[in-house]
C-alpha cells in the first residue's frame, strides 16, 4: 500500500457514504490532504477528487469514521505509466516499429528520373546502376556530387543535372543539350541539281525553271531546276525549289559456290591432361584420338594444361538460289531511304561450272532533287 | 481574558499597520458575483447540503444559501465554492 505515495500525478475520483459526510471532509482537510471538486449527491453520499498518494491517509480516516469508499474513476499520468508498465510486450512493438521504420528510411529505395526528349530515363537507369547505386543502397554511401559529374562525364548531350535524396527516392533530373537548329537560308538563289542516276518521271517544281522532262536519262550531278524565273529578257534568279522524280536502280551481285561445308559437332569428345616443363610436355593423360575431324582447344590451368578433342562431323550441304536471292534483295532494302518506292524486282540466278552467279535488281522511285552547294 | 488578548492584538496591529486579517486570523472573503466564493482562514465546513453551506471561521459560521453547490477546492486553510448563490449571511456569535 506504501508504494502509492510515488504517484504524484494521479487523481482519483471517489464516491463516500457516511453518516456526516461533511465530518470526513473537515477530518480530510484537517490531516492536510487536498480535495477538489466535492459534490453532494444525496444526504449521505458525496462525490470528490483527491490525489492517490493520498490514498493511504484518506482509507485510515474512512476507517475511523466508519466511511465507505467507492473509487469510481482515475485518471492522470500515473494511471496510464502502470497501464504501460503492464503491457511491456506493446511498448517493445511500438520501440521496435519505430526503429525498424527508422532503420528502413537509411535506405534509398527508389531511382525517380525525369528527362527531356531524347535521353530515355532506362538509359540513364542503367547508367546509374553501372555507377554502383541500385535502390537497397544505404543513403550514407550515395555521394549525389559524384554522380551528377559522373553523368555528366559520360553523356555529352547533357547540359546539366541534378541528383537528390528526397525521403527514400534518389531524384535525378537532367536538362539536354539543345543545339542550335540549322537555318536554311532559302533567300539565296541556287539549282537543283541531281543526286543519282535515273530516268526521270515526273517534274515538279515550285520556284525554278525545270530543264528536264520526262523519260530523260539524268546522271548524277546534272542540273535538274535552275535557279531562274521570268519571261526572256526578264529573268531574275530564285532559289529553286521541287520535286524530280527519277527511276533508279539498286543492284546487288553475289556469287555462291554450288554447296558449302558445314562442320557441325557431333557432341563426342576427350581429353588429355598435361604438365608443362622447361618446354616439355609431361602427359598426366594421354590418349589416342579416335576421330578423323576434330577441333582441338587447350585450357591453361595454371600448372595442369588441358587439351580438349571435340569429333566434327563435315557436311556437304547444297546451296539454295532462292534463299540467297532474298538475302540480297533485303540487303538492298536495308540500305534504302523510306520515301524510296520500289516499283519492280528483277532476279537473275546463272548457274556455271561451280558456282550461282546471283544477281537482284531493284527498280525504285524516288526523288533525285538536290540542292546545289 | 481571550477578549482582552485579541482587542490588544488589535490595537497593535492598527498602529503598526499590520494586515488584520492576518494577525487577527480573520476571514477573508472573495466573491466573485453569484457563482464562485473563495473564503480564506476557514475553520471547516459545518452543514453541506443541497441548498446550505456552513463554514465556520473566527467571526461565527458563514451560511451561504443557494443550490449546485460544489466546493471546487479544500486544503490548507482556503477553500473554494461554486454554485448559484442567492444570500450570504454571518450567523455570528451573539
Amino acid at each position: 500500500m506504501n508504494n502509492l505515495k510515488k504517484y504524484k500525478k494521479g487523481t482519483i475520483t471517489m464516491e463516500i457514504e457516511s453518516f456526516m459526510p461533511e465530518k470526513f471532509i473537515n477530518l480530510l482537510w484537517k490531516n492536510g490532504i487536498v480535495v477538489k471538486n466535492i459534490k453532494k449527491v444525496n444526504i449521505t453520499t458525496v462525490v470528490l477528487e483527491v490525489k492517490l498518494c493520498d490514498y493511504v491517509e484518506i482509507s485510515k480516516v474512512a476507517k475511523k469514521t466508519d466511511t465507505k469508499i467507492v473509487i469510481v474513476g482515475r485518471r492522470g499520468l500515473s494511471f496510464s505509466l502502470m497501464k504501460i508498465k503492464s503491457r511491456s510486450a506493446m511498448l517493445l512493438g511500438v520501440v521496435l516499429f519505430v526503429s525498424i521504420i527508422y532503420y528502413l528510411s537509411t535506405f534509398v529505395w527508389n531511382i525517380e528520373i525525369n528527362t527531356e526528349h531524347y535521353i530515355s530515363p532506362y538509359e540513364l537507369r542503367n547508367q546509374i546502376k553501372g555507377f554502383g547505386v541500385t535502390p537497397g543502397l544505404r543513403k550514407k554511401y550515395i555521394d549525389v556530387y559524384g554522380i551528377e559529374n559522373k553523368i555528366l562525364r559520360s553523356n555529352d548531350e547533357i547540359m546539366w543535372v541534378k541528383a537528390r535524396i528526397e525521403g527514400v527516392k534518389l531524384k535525378v533530373d537532367v536538362i539536354e543539350r539543345q543545339s542550335p537548329p540549322i537555318i536554311i537560308s532559302t533567300q539565296a538563289p541556287g539549282n537543283l541539281i541531281a543526286s543519282k542516276d535515273g530516268i526521270v518521271v515526273r517534274v515538279f517544281t515550285t520556284e525554278g525553271t525545270s530543264i528536264v522532262k520526262n523519260g530523260d536519262l539524268i546522271q548524277k550531278g546534272d542540273l535538274l531546276v535552275k535557279g531562274e524565273q521570268g519571261k526572256e529578257g526578264s529573268v531574275y534568279p530564285v532559289h529553286a525549289e521541287g520535286e524530280v522524280i527519277a527511276k533508279t536502280f539498286y543492284e546487288g551481285i553475289k556469287d555462291v559456290p554450288l554447296s558449302s561445308i558445314s562442320r557441325i559437332k557431333t557432341g563426342k569428345s576427350i581429353s588429355n591432361l598435361y604438365v608443362k616443363f622447361a618446354n616439355k610436355k609431361i602427359y598426366l593423360k594421354n590418349s589416342l584420338i579416335p576421330y578423323g575431324n576434330y577441333d582441338k582447344i587447350e585450357n591453361n590451368n595454371k600448372f595442369i594444361y588441358k587439351e580438349i578433342y571435340y569429333e566434327i562431323e563435315e557436311k556437304n550441304i547444297p546451296v539454295d538460289a532462292i534463299k540467297v536471292t532474298a538475302e540480297i534483295y533485303s540487303n538492298i532494302l536495308r540500305n534504302l531511304d523510306k520515301s524510296v518506292k520500289i516499283t519492280d524486282k528483277i532476279e537473275d540466278v546463272k548457274k556455271e561450272k561451280d558456282k550461282y552467279t546471283i544477281k537482284v535488281l531493284v527498280v525504285a522511285e524516288e526523288n533525285i532533287a538536290s540542292e546545289e552547294k | 481574558m481571550e477578549n482582552k488578548f485579541s482587542r490588544t492584538k488589535e490595537t497593535i496591529a492598527n498602529k503598526l499597520e499590520l494586515p488584520r486579517d492576518i494577525v487577527l486570523d480573520l476571514p477573508k472573503i472573495t466573491i466573485l458575483a453569484n457563482n464562485e466564493i473563495n473564503i480564506e482562514n476557514h475553520k471547516g465546513i459545518v452543514i453541506f447540503e443541497e441548498e446550505e453551506i456552513k463554514i465556520n471561521t473566527n467571526v461565527g459560521p458563514i451560511s451561504i444559501y443557494g443550490k449546485n453547490f460544489k466546493i471546487l477546492f479544500i486544503g490548507g486553510n482556503t477553500i473554494t465554492l461554486s454554485g448559484n448563490f442567492k444570500s450570504v449571511v454571518y450567523e455570528g456569535h451573539e
